[in-house]
């Protein structure tokens, strides 16, 4: 069970650094966003997942479901509403020139 | 090599995971610092408050600590509603313009 956790940490954290790696790369606003959004959501479940298996309580369950809902379902909405307001500067800015 | 002496596995993944996200936490920076516009910015912001909760969350099970994942949950909560405000922020600003 202990090596099960390690290993999920170790994968969580190696998810995390390429997803920063990926926000310098990348060149694009939309493809930072999709960066952002769907591999740190995957690196947030690995690690949360690790933290279920070492406690082993409810209550560390339920917080951890609520972290795990929070990150799943309200980041894209803010993503969704960065990219929608970029969007439309850059629609504003080929109009004007 | 007197410092890799480690007691277990895990104690050894956690502070690996560390280490690797606190590296991982100079992309986000550098993206802040030079993004082209602001919501480049927010994008570098966001994934900085990611790393940051995976690095509370290797803490918590580092130091076997229930109450850190509390911190995870409330951070959680400001990150994302703090995200969306600063979006309808530069959505009401470029409306007015």
């Amino acid at each position: 069970m202990e090596v099960v956790t390690g290993i999920l940490i170790l994968a969580g954290a190696l998810i995390v650094f390429i997803a920063s790696a990926g926000i310098v790369r990348f060149g694009n606003l939309y493809a930072r966003t999709h960066v952002v959004t769907k591999v740190s959501s995957f690196a947030m479940l690995l690690l949360l997942i690790a933290v279920n298996l070492h406690f082993m309580s409810l209550r560390v369950f339920i917080v951890t479901l609520i972290v795990f809902h929070v990150v799943i379902v309200l980041a894209p909405v803010g993503a969704h509403v960065i990219v929608k307001v970029n969007r439309k500067i850059d629609e504003e800015s080929n109009q004007g020139s | 090599m007197e410092y890799l002496n480690y007691s277990d596995f895990l104690e050894f993944a956690s502070e690996t995971a560390i280490w690797v996200m606190t590296i991982s936490l100079l992309f986000p920076l550098y993206r802040l610092f030079r993004g082209p516009g602001l919501p480049d910015r927010v994008v570098a912001l966001d994934q900085i408050g990611v790393i940051v909760l995976g690095i509370i969350i290797c803490d918590a099970i580092f130091s076997d600590d229930d109450m850190l994942l509390d911190v995870v949950l409330i951070l959680t909560f400001m990150l994302v509603f703090g995200s969306i405000i600063i979006a309808h922020y530069l959505h009401k600003r470029q409306m007015e313009q």
